[in-house]
């Protein structure tokens, strides 16, 4: 112990003998000439960069943005810093930057990577700038790999692939957060780390989404990075781009990321207070004329890594929110044409009861069946045009005309088929229990049962076939595919099962 | 004409301000408009600071930047 004592104190002795006091820093800096609106302009930072930190004593930084000839226009990246005119602004020579790496899982960080959970400070090695070059072409691989949301309407009929780049997009209250969240709770065990950052929301609502993803174990592979509605609009504008920055370091460790804009219209607001404190010219809606250039290249570095560079992949799940259904309005528009489809979330189907309210007609996913299993590619061609059918002829029930057979079975298997699809939140389905039950659902074999019973009637039934039919799980899990043996098992197992059931209720009824 | 901005932890004697002046007016080959400030948070030595760079010779500096190399 006085060992260690003593090689401590030679330790400073010696580092303190040989540090040179007479090198003087000599840093490049300026004055401040006006600061308004979180807006400074500065004389003098000749040598700075586009997008580099700036550092104001007591702590607060800005980011340099415009650079003209004789001045800098920089935006304040901290609340309320009493700044006076001809105060000194240091430039630090480096872009905007995140600490990087696996310190960072199961923490909540700021867009400048400091913690704001409580917990111990975040220390790495490694940091990473926040603006990067999206890979090249050669660089990448193909999407062929699916990644599981564990929602049965989506897993089935608008499928996800690692490194595609998915839009959620409908009305405020419409499940889109919700949607995201599950598809991060089902990752779990799953070797996919996923970001979730929070662009412009309320505190409170971050704090529910944190403590959910606790209850549900997982914290352990997310990292959070959240920008409040409080924070400064610079800090909103750079939180994606921080949440891609630590996504990409891992994603070039050859593993495969998820991430969540929540969500991209906020941020393309903050960028537009931005501009326009900036006095950058403004275009349709006020926005600036990069706004489709700020969410191109922040979606363009979701990819898909080609094996020799670790056969990673970044998965982007944006959400942006529509004003009373418009998705032909600006930002839609935009970030619609970037993205590899969309999954269109409708208020109707939502305050009708089917959640996920996910419209299955107007949702498309433009990798889609090259990025299935076999034996969900089997399914889901079948569903879908069952249900455009069951809409088709919808609009017919409603007149109250007599029916022929046709039609009437139609609607009885299209309003069983979205009886089914309905999910409850935080109840992440996997795909062997998907495919059984869309493979019931799809050769009609409930249509004697009242739509109101089938839900937990099928979850009954998958639970049965866990426990007495095991092998057909592990079947699909290993081949991807449903052999025609193991169908042949699931319906006759399936009517048996029905006779109890039935049996059982005539039984508690009597 | 060149605006510095001298700060020192204390008051200064008028010798030791034209020394000052003296070598900031080699460096730049131009005339000097010096303005000096007090203020005592940067504990001893001086900072001059000329609108583009800022020389930092303050006792505080060399503290921090001891402090820096002590926790690495």
């Amino acid at each position: 112990m006085e060992n260690k004592l003593l090689n401590i104190t030679q330790d400073i002795t010696k580092k303190l003998e040989s540090f040179d006091f007479k090198n003087h820093t000599i840093s490049t800096a300026g004055r401040i000439i006006s600061c308004n609106d979180g807006v400074l302009t500065i004389e003098g930072l000749a040598d700075v960069k586009n997008g580099e930190l700036l550092y104001i004593s007591g702590d607060h930084y800005a980011l340099a943005l415009n650079l003209e000839e004789n001045a800098v226009g920089a935006i304040l990246l901290t609340n309320n810093p009493s700044l006076s005119a001809g105060d000194i602004v240091y430039a630090t020579g480096r872009i905007v930057g995140v600490p990087v790496g696996n310190m960072l899982l199961g923490r909540v960080i700021n867009p400048l990577g400091e913690a704001i959970d409580g917990g111990a400070e975040i220390k790495s090695s490694r940091y990473r700038n926040i603006e990067a070059a999206a890979p090249p072409i050669f660089d990448r691989a193909k999407v062929a790999t699916p990644l599981y949301t564990g929602i049965k309407a989506i897993d089935c009929m608008v499928p996800i692939g690692k490194g595609q780049r998915e839009l959620i997009i409908g009305d405020r209250q419409t499940g889109k957060t919700a949607l995201a969240i599950d598809t991060i709770i089902n990752q779990r065990d799953k070797n996919v780390i996923c970001v979730y950052v929070a662009i412009g929301q309320k505190a409170s609502g971050i704090a529910k989404i944190v403590s959910a993803l606790k209850e549900h174990d997982a914290m352990s592979y997310t990292v959070v990075v959240s920008s409040m509605a409080n924070n400064p609009a610079p800090l909103q504008y750079i939180a994606p781009y921080t949440g891609t920055a630590i996504a990409e370091e891992f994603m070039y460790q050859g593993k495969d990321v998820l991430i969540v804009y929540d969500d991209l219209s906020k941020h393309a607001v903050a960028y537009r207070t931005i501009s326009l404190l900036l006095r950058r010219p403004s275009g349709r809606e006020a926005f600036p004329g990069d706004i489709f250039y700020i969410h191109s290249k922040l979606l363009e570095r979701s990819a898909k890594l080609s094996e020799s560079l670790g056969g990673g992949s970044l998965t982007a799940l944006p959400i942006i929110e529509t004003l009373a259904g418009d998705i032909s309005a600006y930002i839609p528009t935009n970030v619609i044409s970037i993205t590899d489809g969309q999954i269109y979330l409708e208020s109707e189907l939502f305050h009708s009861g089917i959640r996920p309210a996910v419209n299955v007609g107007l949702s498309v996913s433009r990798v889609g069946g090259s990025a299935q299993c076999a034996a969900m590619r089997k399914v889901s061609g079948k569903i879908r045009l069952d249900l455009a059918h069951y809409r088709e002829m919808l609009l017919f029930s409603q007149f109250g005309a007599d029916l022929d057979k046709s039609t009437k079975a139609i609607l009885n298997k299209g309003e069983r088929l979205t009886e089914s699809l309905k999910q409850e939140q935080y109840c992440p389905v996997s795909m062997a229990d998907t495919v059984i039950e869309m493979e019931v659902m799809v050769n009609d074999l409930l249509s004697d049962m009242p739509t109101k019973e089938i839900k937990s009637f099928m979850d009954a039934f998958i639970s049965h076939i866990h426990r007495r039919h095991n092998e057909i799980i592990k079947n699909i899990n290993r081949t991807q595919t449903l052999s025609s043996e193991d169908e042949e098992t699931i319906k006759g197992s399936l009517n048996r099962y029905k006779e109890r059931y039935y049996h059982e209720r005539i039984g508690t009824k009597a | 004409m060149i605006k510095l901005t001298i700060t020192t932890s204390m008051e200064i004697s008028d010798e030791e301000k034209a020394k000052i002046e003296k070598v900031f007016a080699k460096k730049y080959n131009e005339e000097i408009y010096p303005v000096y400030l007090i203020d005592d948070a940067i504990i001893g030595g001086i900072i001059v600071f000329d609108g583009e760079k800022v020389y930092d010779g303050s006792i505080r500096n060399q503290l921090t930047r001891l402090n820096n190399s002590l926790s690495e």
